[in-house]
Formats: C-alpha cells, sequence, structure tokens
C-alpha cells in the first residue's frame, strides 16, 4: 500500500474527521447556496408566459414592492426565507422569531437569519480565498529559498521571522486606514501577508531537509534541475505539514476576521458578518440570541475545522502511519 | 553571553529605524480627510492644511528645499510680473515672510527699474507697520523707497544671526519694554532665535521669559497664540509645544538654508524627516488630545502587555499543570474530554466569553480581562505539552535516569523538562502576536484604556503618527521577543550557544 491509499484510509476511518468534514461541509453548502435559503426575491417564477429562475442574482437590487408587483400573478417558488441580509424588513428592530424570520432580526431590523447565511459564505470565502494565497505564496518563497540556499536562506529566515512577529491586527490597521472604502479584498491580501510565512517556513524546512538526502543528491547526480527536485523530492513531503497548517489555518482566519468585524475598525458596512453580529450583541446586552447564534457557528466553523486538521495530522504522521490500526 | 546581549540589543536600533522606513512609506499612502474632494475647504485652506501635515513636501529627499530666499525671489516676481491677482497673493506671502526676507529684497531695490520698485516698497509697508515706523508714510512709493534705503544702509548690520541672538538674550535677562521694540524692528528676522530660546517655564522668571518670547512670535507672524500673565503652566507648556509644531512646519520660511544646513535639508526637509524630528525632539509629536503620542503610547501600554503576557503566562501554567497530570497518571477517556473541553474554549470567540463576563460587574481591574484572553489561547500550548513530554518521556537517557532509580517526578523534572522546554520558548513568543487581537477585543469589552482602543480610533481619523507610534512599539516588542527567546534557547541548553550565535552573525 502507499502512504497516500494508508494516510486516506486512516484519515477516514477516524471519527473526528468525519465530525469535522460533516459540519464544515454543512457550512460550505449553506454558504455557497445562500439564496436558495435567503432571499428577497423568487427562485422559479412561472406564468405569464415566461420562466425565470432565481431572479434575485440577476437584479439584485429590487426593493419587495418591484417583487411583489412584477411576480403578483405568477406561480412562484420562494426560498425557506423571504428577507434580504442587508435590508431592513418590515417587522422592525429586535422583533422575536416568527415564520416569516425563524432567528428574529437585528438592531437594524435586518432579518437574522439572513445575515447568518450569508455571514457564513463571506466568513468562509474570505479564509478560503486567504488561505490558498498564503499557500502559493508560502510554498513558492519558502520553496525558492529551500532550494536555492546562500543568502536568500538567511534572507527569508528573517523575513518570516519579522512576519511571524508582527501582529495580524496592526497590519490590518494599517492597511485599512490607507483605504478610503475597506474592502474584503484588502482584508484577505492582509491576512495572507500574515499568514505566508508559516507556510514558508514549513516548506523551507522540508526542503532543505530532502535537498540534503540521498534521493536528492541521486537526482541531481542524474541531471535533474533544482525546480525538479523540489517539486519531485522535496514538495511532497511538505504537502502533509502545509495541509495542516492550512486547515487549522480556516480556523485562525474565520476567528480573525469575527474579531475584526466586532471591533469595528472602520466605517460600518452593510456587509453580513457573524462578527458583526456579536458586536451589536455587545451593544444590546438584553438580545442574547445576538451573541449566541453567531458564537454557536462560529464554535461549530473552528471546531470542526480543529478536528479535522489534528486528524490530518495524525492521519499523515509518518511515525503513526505503520503502526496498526486502533 | 552578556556581550552577546548587549550587542543584539544595539541591532534594534538600525532594524527599528528600517521598521520606520517601511512604516512611513505604507502610511504616507493613507488618504488625508483633507484630500477628500467631499470635504468642501477654499483652495488657500486646503493649502495650509496640507502644509501643516508636510503634504507638500516629498516623501525620503527633497533635491530642492524652499527656503526663506526661495519663497521671497518667488514673492518679488509675482509682484512684478504677475497680474493684480497673482500680485496681491506676492504681496501676502512677502508680508508673511517679513524681516527674515528683507535682506533678500532691500539690496536688490537699486538694481530695479522704477516702476517695479515702487510695487515692491510698496508691498513692504505692512511689514513697516508691523515694525512700528507707523509714522512714516510708507504707501507713497517714493517716500517708502527713500526710507527702505536709508534703513537698509543704517540696520543692515543688525540683519545678522549674531545680533538677533544677543537680542533674544537681552530680553531674556533684562525683559524690559525697549528690548521688546528691538526685537520687533527684526521682525520674524529673530524668529528662529526665539524659537531656540523658547522653554517650557517652571518659575516666575522662566514664564515671564517665555511670555515675552511668544508675545513677539505672535507679533510677528499674526498667530494669535500667547500666553496670558495669570495663565497656568500647564497651559503655557502647551502653548510653546503649538509654537514649536508651527515652527516644525514654518521653520525654512524664515531661515536661509545653505551650506551645510543645505546637504541636512535634503533628508530633512521632507516628509520622513519632519516626523523623524518630531519623534526625537518632541516624543512622536503631538496626539489628537494634544499630548504628545509616546506619552499616549506609554501611558496605555501597560495595560494591553499585562493583558498579553499575563494571559500567554497564565495559558502555559495552565497547560504544564494539565500535560503533567496527563503525563503523570495517563487516564485515555478524562484526556479526551479534556482535550475537547479546551478545544471548545479556543473555538468560541473570545468576545462571547468577555460580554458574557462583563454582565457580571465584578470589579477585579485586570484580572478577569486577562483570565478571559488566557481561555482562547490554552488549546496550542496544551497539546504541545502534551506531545513534548510524551517524546521527551520516551527518551533514552530518561529511562535510563529512571532505571538508575530516580523517581517518575525527577525522571520527568530535571531529565525530560529541559529539552521540552525548547519549542515552547519560540511558541510563547509567536502567541502574543495572535493575542493582541482578542487583547483588542477585551479592552473593547471591558472599556479598558489600553491601545486596542486608541489605535482603532486612530484608523478611523486617520491618525498616522499613532500608527507609526503603534508600529514601531510593536516591533520593538517582537525584536526584544526574538533576542529573549535566543537567550533563553542559550540558558536551556549550552550546546546551542555556537549555533544561535552564528546564526546571528551571518543574518546581522
Amino acid at each position: 500500500m502507499s502512504h497516500a491509499r494508508i494516510t486516506l484510509r486512516r484519515f477516514s476511518r477516524d471519527r473526528r474527521a468525519t465530525v469535522g468534514a460533516v459540519v464544515l461541509g454543512m457550512l460550505a453548502l449553506v454558504g455557497i447556496f445562500a439564496e436558495l435559503l435567503a432571499a428577497p426575491a423568487p427562485l422559479l417564477v412561472l406564468g405569464g408566459g415566461r420562466v425565470e429562475i432565481a431572479p434575485a442574482i440577476a437584479r439584485p437590487n429590487d426593493s419587495p414592492e418591484d417583487i411583489d408587483k412584477r411576480y403578483g400573478d405568477a406561480f412562484v417558488v420562494w426560498p425557506v426565507v423571504r428577507a434580504s441580509p442587508t435590508a431592513p424588513t418590515t417587522a422592525g428592530p429586535f422583533a422575536p422569531s416568527s415564520t416569516s424570520h425563524p432567528l428574529g432580526t437585528d438592531e437594524k431590523g435586518r432579518d437574522i437569519f439572513a445575515r447568518v447565511v450569508y455571514g457564513a459564505r463571506n466568513a468562509l470565502g474570505l479564509s478560503l480565498v486567504a488561505i490558498f494565497l498564503s499557500t502559493v505564496l508560502g510554498v513558492f518563497l519558502g520553496g525558492l529559498s529551500g532550494i536555492r540556499g546562500g543568502p536568500s536562506r538567511t534572507i527569508l529566515v528573517r523575513l518570516v521571522e519579522a512576519v511571524d512577529s508582527f501582529p495580524a491586527v496592526i497590519i490590518v490597521a494599517l492597511v485599512w486606514a490607507i483605504e478610503r472604502q475597506p474592502s474584503s479584498l484588502s482584508l484577505i491580501l492582509a491576512v495572507a501577508f500574515v499568514r505566508w510565512a508559516e507556510v514558508a517556513r514549513l516548506v523551507h524546512a522540508e526542503s532543505m531537509r530532502a535537498v540534503a538526502e540521498d534521493y536528492a543528491l541521486a537526482a541531481r547526480a542524474l541531471g535533474a534541475s533544482r525546480t525538479r527536485i523540489f517539486l519531485r523530492h522535496a514538495l511532497p513531503n511538505a504537502l502533509g505539514p502545509v495541509a495542516v497548517s492550512s486547515v487549522f489555518g480556516v480556523a485562525s482566519v474565520v476567528l480573525l476576521d469575527a474579531s475584526l468585524a466586532f471591533l469595528e475598525m472602520t466605517t460600518p458596512s452593510n456587509t453580513a458578518s457573524w462578527g458583526e453580529l456579536l458586536a451589536q450583541g455587545a451593544r444590546h446586552p438584553a438580545a442574547l440570541r445576538l451573541l449566541a447564534i453567531p458564537g454557536m457557528l462560529l464554535l461549530a466553523t473552528v471546531g470542526a475545522s480543529y478536528l479535522l486538521a489534528e486528524a490530518l495530522r495524525e492521519a499523515m504522521d509518518p511515525r503513526a502511519v505503520r503502526a496498526p490500526l486502533p | 553571553m552578556l556581550r552577546h546581549a548587549l550587542r543584539w540589543l544595539l541591532w534594534i536600533i538600525p532594524t527599528l529605524i528600517g521598521v520606520s522606513f517601511v512604516a512611513f512609506l505604507f502610511l504616507s499612502y493613507v488618504p488625508d480627510p483633507t484630500d477628500d474632494p467631499a470635504t468642501s475647504l477654499e483652495p488657500a485652506e486646503r493649502e495650509r492644511l496640507r502644509r501643516d501635515k508636510f503634504l507638500d513636501l516629498p516623501r525620503f529627499v527633497n533635491f530642492a528645499p524652499q527656503d526663506v530666499r526661495a519663497r521671497t525671489k518667488a514673492a518679488l516676481t509675482a509682484i512684478i510680473e504677475g497680474n493684480d491677482e497673482v500680485s496681491a497673493s506676492g504681496r501676502d506671502e512677502l508680508v508673511r515672510l517679513g524681516g527674515a526676507a528683507l535682506p533678500h529684497v532691500l539690496p536688490t531695490l537699486d538694481s530695479l527699474s522704477p516702476e517695479p520698485r515702487a510695487k515692491v516698497t510698496v508691498a513692504l509697508a505692512r511689514i513697516g507697520q508691523r515694525m512700528g515706523f507707523t509714522s512714516e508714510r510708507l504707501d507713497d512709493p517714493d517716500r517708502a523707497i527713500a526710507f527702505w534705503t536709508r534703513f537698509w544702509n543704517d540696520r543692515d548690520i543688525e540683519f545678522r544671526r549674531a545680533s538677533a541672538r544677543s537680542a533674544v538674550r537681552r530680553l531674556s535677562r533684562y525683559g524690559s519694554g525697549s528690548r521688546a521694540a528691538e526685537m520687533r524692528e527684526l521682525d520674524t528676522f529673530v524668529l528662529e532665535d526665539i524659537m531656540s530660546a523658547l522653554e517650557h517655564p517652571h518659575d516666575a522668571a522662566s514664564f515671564e521669559r517665555t511670555r515675552a518670547l511668544v508675545e513677539i512670535a505672535a507679533h510677528v507672524t499674526g498667530r494669535s497664540d500667547r500666553i496670558d500673565p495669570g495663565d497656568e503652566y500647564a497651559n503655557a507648556i502647551n502653548c510653546v509645544e503649538r509654537w514649536r509644531s508651527f515652527w516644525l512646519v514654518y521653520e525654512n520660511d524664515f531661515v536661509m538654508v545653505d551650506g551645510l544646513t543645505r546637504f541636512a535639508a535634503i533628508v530633512l526637509d521632507t516628509r520622513y524627516g519632519k516626523w523623524a524630528i518630531s519623534a526625537f525632539t518632541r516624543r512622536f509629536g503631538p496626539g489628537p488630545d494634544g499630548a504628545p503620542v509616546l506619552d499616549g503610547v506609554l501611558r496605555r501600554a501597560p495595560v494591553t502587555f499585562t493583558l498579553v503576557y499575563g494571559a500567554i503566562g497564565l495559558a502555559y501554567c495552565v497547560a504544564f499543570i494539565v500535560g503533567f497530570a496527563g503525563a503523570s497518571s495517563p487516564n485515555r477517556r478524562r484526556d479526551a474530554a479534556v482535550a475537547f473541553f479546551i478545544l471548545t474554549l479556543y473555538a468560541i470567540p473570545t468576545a462571547v466569553f468577555a460580554i458574557l463576563a462583563s454582565r457580571l460587574e465584578l470589579h477585579t481591574g485586570l484580572v478577569l480581562p486577562t483570565i478571559l484572553l488566557s481561555l482562547g489561547l490554552l488549546a496550542s500550548p496544551t497539546r504541545q505539552v502534551r506531545a513534548a513530554l510524551a517524546s521527551a518521556s520516551a527518551q533514552e537517557h530518561v529511562r535510563a535516569s529512571i532505571a538508575r532509580g530516580a523517581s517518575p517526578s525527577r525522571a520527568l523534572f530535571v531529565h525530560a523538562l529541559p529539552t521540552a522546554l525548547l519549542p515552547f520558548v519560540t511558541l510563547a513568543t509567536l502567541e502574543a502576536p495572535m493575542a493582541l487581537g482578542g487583547a483588542f477585543v477585551v479592552e473593547r469589552v471591558f472599556g479598558l484604556d489600553g491601545l486596542g482602543e486608541a489605535t482603532i480610533a486612530a484608523v478611523r481619523a486617520r491618525d498616522t503618527s499613532w500608527l507609526m507610534a503603534v508600529s514601531i512599539l510593536t516591533a520593538a516588542t517582537a525584536a526584544l521577543g526574538v533576542i529573549i527567546t535566543d537567550l533563553s534557547y542559550i540558558a536551556l541548553d549550552r550546546r546551542l550557544v555556537a549555533a544561535v550565535l552564528q546564526q546571528k552573525r551571518r543574518g546581522g
């Protein structure tokens, strides 16, 4: 059996991995299909001589009156909750839960369910993109310095040390200070900039080790280029630790995103986010659900990715792989 | 080892200068509120606000620093050649430059043809009035030319640095009305010496000296920022600081830049240079509340540092206790339960705990916030302690010590612990930047006056000087952390001395 197959088998038999994957998968599905769960416009319109699918995506700026007028007489399939995450509903602020607003409304009268659903999309989307970017950057820089050696190695070690010891909050604060309108793109870039160092450190250490191994020397003797040695002989060894660190990274980026939204460092935006709900919970102590709902969701997301990463780490541990399964 | 520690400490200085360069370059792209097209400002007012923030200067090098001579020349050209509007603004500029411009105007009067000469001398009328020559009719071109020519013949000896300096000294020493009149006749030419003579008043005599100097500076510049006779010392000190800020911005309008100062101005008459001057001489310049930024940072930093390092220390203590308890009496089910519990603590955001705990209204100072912050930090150290102790107690020298008859606790503490500790030193320093975000959250919830709230306010107000100070403080803390890490590596394992020192020498 190959190492990869053993890893996969151990991973799939781990109960923590199952729990983590199921929870994360469900949250990801919620984020991907947010429009099916909560949207002001119908999912499907039949009648009046036309068929429209998900008009909310094509025309996101329609007001509820427009929508009622346009689809008043047709056969219409509505999403689970008829509410927009950004526009206030008619129920007013702090409405209790009801059939039309299952989780009630927040301080500005927006539907909490819709905000939670779109918040899942924002949180997961942001952390996945940021993690992807930082991993690409980290693998590239770490590998480059690992195979080149010499002064580039020292420079990278210093750089990683510097980036590692600089707090993410301060970096995001600096980035947001130079922007007129804070955007999620800048947040992604800032987070990626903070996180690449960890990946680079892992890849760097692994490729340094691999270059010194006999098999790398043999490949060198056979005329393989440095790039080939890195890609074929060093990188596969580094992928395991990198994957584990990336899954842990998802958890920490989701938490960082929530605490940044909680701190309200910039002009308030209308974007749905869990951290923003927490901030409302801090302002309005009476509305306990503003605290409980995002808290539970963050617990689920972070806990699930933590479990997944732990299971992945143990499944890939070469010392444990050859041992009999428990 | 002490020598190495000192050498590393010296390396912090160039590091911090480098960090300040990078942070300054980055923050120089902060959109200034005055540049926002939405704010309605007169162009002249906007120009003045920009100038107060050094936005008219280049970032790092200035090969064409503007001094009083260049500005006078520009003002004269505007007066002589410009149309009505340009000529009027040139006159205003010349009056603003005042007495400091006279050495560059009066000697050239003879070489001008009659019509431009008349324009220039009439423009000088307001300066003459300010100097106290109210009885002369200076708006009349013929009389004005005669007056200024005579004035320069008689007085050019007084428009020298040395005589201005001794005039200021005489005023400080004797402080009579005639001394003040003598200085008024030099007009803005004495500003340079006034500014270097300004001091923070601490007794009645120095208060009176400062008051007289500020009075003259206010008279010649037209800034109505004076010290009243009955003012408190604190107000007077603030006033002196405001004058120093003014001087930092406008110094080159009244001082000639030549020779060595011209070289210095290439780097100092820039945005970075001005920032560095105020950072060194004026404790990072005045903050939004008027007090120096450095004082604000140093007043708030202890709160944040106590939170961050207290929480990390607490988290490590708990992690070690949990780890030792787990290692000394293995119990799979209990270990799993503890691990699950700690994971839950990590995954619930600090904000939730903090908000819930703040409702209890316990007044415990920083203790409760620190405990709350440490909850989220427990996860990684406990996992590491467990793994490290497991691998350390499996090592042969530990087993050998048990075989020789050492007790399990002796084997654990004396033989297993030192090697197991090594990775934690690195981990603990890496923990601080992560804990800072949580510390900001806790400060917000408990309303603590730490760095977090002030930094958030600075981001909203786009206050670059605060952000610069915080970046440098963070970098300094990080550099100290790295040094402490290296030193504790050496302390824990003597064999690493060579490796650590060599790495330092190469990396520099």
